[in-house]
């Protein structure tokens, strides 16, 4: 009876919702993965003057610091963000290939519901996405039903990370026609 | 006959008066919470929220563990639960408690487990809010953290499971320490103010009046048992009301009858 007792306690605990931190891959993982094993040294961009307007308009809030670091080689570059879903931060990983996103991950979500999103068959639909010129997405993500805060901030963290690749790749190429 | 109606008559009223009493209290708690729920969008009152510690304590509106707390440069850095808090407000979430504070070049750096921040913690006579610069994840950090310092050339250190490392001026790069001089950043007794400051800020807003209005009406607020106990002075109630009816209707019959 005790023991019975004791696995019906474990179980209910087991289906009891958590607010531990669902960590799917570590950050440091992501990058290295990014870029085949080979983790270039990472950079920072300021978020200041313009950008921080535009990053201000994507997120709909100031950003919560001055700078932003990433990770890039050639054309690619690699960006580990947070956005509150509904009361905690999720933590995304996105890789902008050309312009477009390449890669996307849910690493680490700490709401107590809507972790649906980490799901391939809703992650998918951010591959191959831009911004057009008022940086919004170049297409509809279709939401999940009793995930939208989560789903909503997976959407800004994607404009964000593509309007900062933007914004490396413009500085990159204003920093070239001034080299000598 | 005569008789037997007047003792039950009697028997009913003593149970009256005795359900009568016992149940008083409840009925004015209930009728007066029933009034003011019926009319919590029109009472400006009932839009706040509660403060006092005692109930928050009582509604385990409290943290968990310990404060741990580390000063640096006349800035004290806190985690309790998983927020971080600076000079006693909060900055930010955190899912490991402090291991360090220290200043950085004219910033202060605080790390955790797995994470590290730069803050600027701007001059206290200023209403701004503290700013955090930047923030350093498992991507940009030799994580586990377990310490950090600052080396003699002003240098960033973190103490890992596997050594310690030093950074750039720019926070971007690690590289091992070698056999540099550290001071590292230590653990101090929090004083009660901070203590008090910590948990007014974890606390919040506190609870809100209409949920403390609530649960007082449906006795949740003596915990699990509270409805049940609620249900129970309703079947009082109950009782009350049949017991009056049946002894107001044999009083009645008599007086026909005479």
């Amino acid at each position: 009876m005790t023991r019975f007792v004791l696995a019906i306690l474990v179980a209910a605990t087991i289906a009891l919702p958590s607010n531990a931190a669902e960590v799917y891959q570590a950050s440091a993982a992501f990058v290295a993965e990014a870029f085949d094993g080979r983790r270039p040294a990472a950079k920072a961009i300021w978020v200041t003057g313009d950008l921080q307007v535009r990053v201000e308009s994507v997120l709909g809030h100031a950003y919560g610091g001055l700078r932003v670091r990433y990770w890039a080689l050639g054309d690619r570059s690699a960006w580990i963000l947070d956005e509150i879903g509904k009361v905690e931060p999720i933590t995304l990983g996105v890789v902008v290939a050309q312009g477009h996103i390449e890669a996307i991950k849910v690493l680490t979500y700490r709401e107590s519901r809507g972790s649906e999103i980490r799901f391939p068959f809703f992650m998918d639909q951010y591959r191959g996405a831009g911004v057009d010129s008022e940086t919004r997405l170049d297409r509809n993500i279709d939401g999940i039903s009793g995930a939208t805060l989560s789903v909503r901030a997976a959407t800004r963290l994607a404009r964000l990370a593509l309007v900062l690749d933007q914004e490396v790749g413009q500085t990159n190429a204003a920093t070239q026609s001034k080299a000598p | 006959m005569q008789r037997l109606n007047l003792k039950l008559r009697r028997s009913l009223a003593a149970i009256h008066h005795f359900l009568g009493q016992a149940a008083a209290a409840i009925v004015v708690i209930l009728a007066s919470t029933g009034i003011a729920m019926n009319h919590e969008d029109d009472i400006d009152y009932l839009k706040g929220s509660v403060r006092w510690e005692p109930l928050l304590d009582w509604y385990g509106v409290a943290p968990k563990g310990d404060l741990i707390q580390f000063t640096s440069d006349g800035h004290s850095g806190a985690s309790l639960e998983r927020g971080i808090y600076l000079d006693g407000r909060y900055l930010t979430a955190t899912e490991s408690p402090l291991v360090g504070v220290v200043r950085f070049q004219r910033f202060l750096a605080l790390a955790a487990r797995d994470r590290l921040w730069l803050v600027d913690p701007a001059p206290s006579l200023t209403a701004e809010p503290v700013r955090i610069l930047d923030q350093l994840d498992s991507a940009s950090l030799p994580v586990p953290l377990t310490r950090l310092g600052r080396s003699r050339n002003e240098e960033l250190v973190v103490g890992t499971g596997s050594g310690d490392y030093k950074t750039d001026a720019d926070l971007l790069n690690w590289e091992p320490a070698g056999s540099v001089a550290v001071t590292w950043s230590t653990a101090s007794p929090a004083s009660e103010e901070l203590r008090k400051a910590v948990l007014r800020e974890f606390r919040g807003d506190g609870l809100p009046r209409k949920r403390v209005l609530a649960d007082l009406h449906s006795g949740r607020i003596i915990g699990g048992r509270g409805p049940w106990l609620i249900d129970a002075f309703a079947v009082i109630l109950l009782l009350l009301a049949v017991t009056g009816l049946v002894s107001a209707g044999l009083g009645r019959g008599r007086r026909n009858r005479s």
